[in-house]
């Protein structure tokens, strides 16, 4: 069966946010981090159109 | 020079809501600069009006939908080129408003000396360091058990609630004479029979009045003579012409004119009959009169901010549902034109179909909703959200001591969250005597218990988790010392909360 991705974030992208959340309450996080993750919940953000994203 | 920056990219609406707290500031300090961060496109309640000194635009589609391409390096370059430009304005402040958690990282990153608000901390966790964006943030948790409008919740985390709110939003002599051209461009005199602005849109279905609704009122307004504008974004545009072929004589702003040169026609007219919208919040910001249409949001939180505004709500036992989708309408439906006509022409809703309000400022200055008929579901249950209120504020004293609902179930569940809070404290006590692992295992239970309130205790519970949530624990032992700290003031606050009764 083939599975179609269905977030279409790059998986670089995804990786490197997890590696900051791993890190997330063992170091303190610097400013890169902070902007990875900002960055990442913007990507989630939505619009009344899309319905998928949840704070 | 004392710099603030507000943080709110929010939509159209709550950018208006938020009005009276840059006035408010504005009027403790001249000299304050205030920068509003807004998102792009809902910058239109900011244009223009004296109380904010730069606006500071945030394109957020922008980079959303770059970080969800293989070029999300871009958007991080372009977020990360605003925080820089951020920084270099060395802000004194930060009041952030808003409860996208991206702004609290933006926060975060900020490292500002004073923040209100969410805000995420370098050691891994969101904080929300000060009370009444706590009480803000517990609202979902347990709407029954506040009574407070957002706006006055804005104005008391920003510290301007003693500051009396005049006029949030202004329409420039230049901008009103243009709109008076326009509607005698379309045959309106703005001098001639009143003109009644009327708003058939909303940000979706659940919100919006019936059309039939809207002509039939508009039907009875041509009748006695007064003239009609039907305004609306560009989006807006097949509703309001809708309404239009069922009115004659009736113009279509919708379209036409920009959210800026709409507001500017509201001085011209006699009132505005609108649902929950964010020409409702401009109407009411003007202190023009407001007929507000509510369905499945709450106007106690976010009515109409300004007194003598007329809300209407029909009779839905899931009010405030929240829903963005509904097979009934029934709370829409379920106001009738002639209730909303009958209130136009000041005459008694004593007959009406749905429930009446009126909005009244009360003795220390917050908005509250008045009941003409109010005989549907309660929003709010007073004697409770006059106990929250208290909670947050020492100094809250009710004109009148609560008596309505049920007070012993209402001093019984908070004693129950006050009594587990202090048994949490001894538990971390013995903790740091012990370093048993079953202390911190009790601690824990209690607190998941905690999830099997249902009254009021849902809204402690949420005010207690948000404080512990925001406790950093880098350094386990800081930690745990400051949360046992928590857990005894929160235990203290609540048992004095309760003096509240008589």
């Amino acid at each position: 069966m083939n599975i179609i991705p269905c977030d279409p974030r790059d998986p670089e992208f995804l990786r490197r946010t997890e590696a900051v959340r791993q890190k997330s309450g063992r170091q303190l996080l610097d400013d890169n981090d902070l902007l990875l993750l900002a960055c990442e919940e913007i990507s989630r953000t939505f619009t009344r159109e899309e319905i998928r994203y949840s704070a | 020079m004392n710099k603030i920056l507000v943080i709110l990219p929010n939509n159209l609406g709550d950018v208006i809501m938020a009005l009276p707290v840059l006035e408010g500031l504005k009027n403790k300090d001249p000299e304050v600069h205030i920068t509003f961060f807004v998102e792009t496109g809902y910058e239109g309640g900011l244009v223009g009006t004296p109380w904010c000194d730069r606006i500071f635009l945030f394109d957020r589609k922008a980079i959303r939908d770059g970080a969800r391409t293989r070029n999300w390096r871009g958007s991080l370059d372009a977020l990360k080129t605003i925080v820089e430009e951020l920084v270099r304005e060395r802000f004194r402040r930060i009041i952030n408003l808003s409860q996208h958690p991206y702004a609290a990282y933006i926060a975060g990153l900020l490292s500002c000396p004073q923040t209100q608000g969410r805000v995420f901390l370098r050691e891994g966790n969101h904080a929300v360091p000060d009370a009444w964006s706590r009480y803000l943030y517990a609202i979902p948790f347990g709407r029954a058990y506040n009574g407070l409008h957002a706006t006055d919740i804005y104005r008391k985390i920003a510290g301007t609630a003693d500051i009396p709110v005049r006029t949030p939003l202004t329409v420039g002599e230049n901008e009103r004479e243009e709109a008076g051209r326009f509607l005698q461009s379309r045959g309106i005199d703005p001098a001639g029979p009143p003109l009644m602005v009327l708003q058939p849109g909303a940000a979706y279905q659940a919100k919006r009045w019936p059309i039939e609704h809207f002509a039939a009122l508009g039907r009875m307004l041509l009748d006695r003579g007064g003239t009609i504008v039907i305004t609306g974004a560009a989006a807006e545009t097949d509703s309001a012409n809708s309404l239009q072929s069922l009115l004659n004589g009736a113009v279509v702003t919708a379209g036409v004119l920009s959210f800026r040169e709409t507001i500017a026609l509201l001085p011209h007219a006699s009132g505005c009959v609108t649902g929950d919208t964010a020409i409702m919040h401009a109407t009411a910001a003007l202190g023009r009169p407001v007929y507000a249409l509510f369905g499945p949001t709450n106007p106690v939180e976010t009515g109409p901010y300004c007194p003598g505004a007329w809300v209407f709500s029909g009779r839905c036992p899931n009010r405030p549902c929240f829903c963005f989708e509904c097979k009934t309408r029934l709370c829409m439906e379920a106001i009738t034109p002639g209730d909303v006509y009958r209130a136009i022409r000041e005459e008694s809703p004593a007959n009406a179909t749905s429930d009446v309000y009126r909005t009244v400022v009360d003795a220390d200055g917050v908005i509250r909703l008045d009941p003409l008929v109010g005989q549907g579901r309660p929003y709010y249950l007073p004697a409770g959200a006059a106990l929250t209120r208290r909670f947050v504020d020492k100094d809250y004293a009710p004109e009148a001591p609560p008596s309505d609902g049920d007070i012993e179930a209402l001093k019984n569940e908070t004693m129950i969250v006050a009594d587990a809070a202090r048994t949490m404290a001894q538990s971390l006590t013995e903790f740091e005597s012990t370093r048993s692992p079953d202390a911190l295992r009790d601690y824990e239970k209690i607190r998941a218990n905690l999830s099997s309130l249902s009254g009021v205790g849902v809204f402690w519970t949420a005010l207690l988790n948000l404080r512990l949530n925001g406790v950093p624990l880098l350094d386990p032992a800081k930690g745990i010392a400051e949360s046992r700290d928590l857990c005894r003031e929160m235990a203290d606050a609540l048992t004095s909360a309760l003096s509240i009764y008589p």
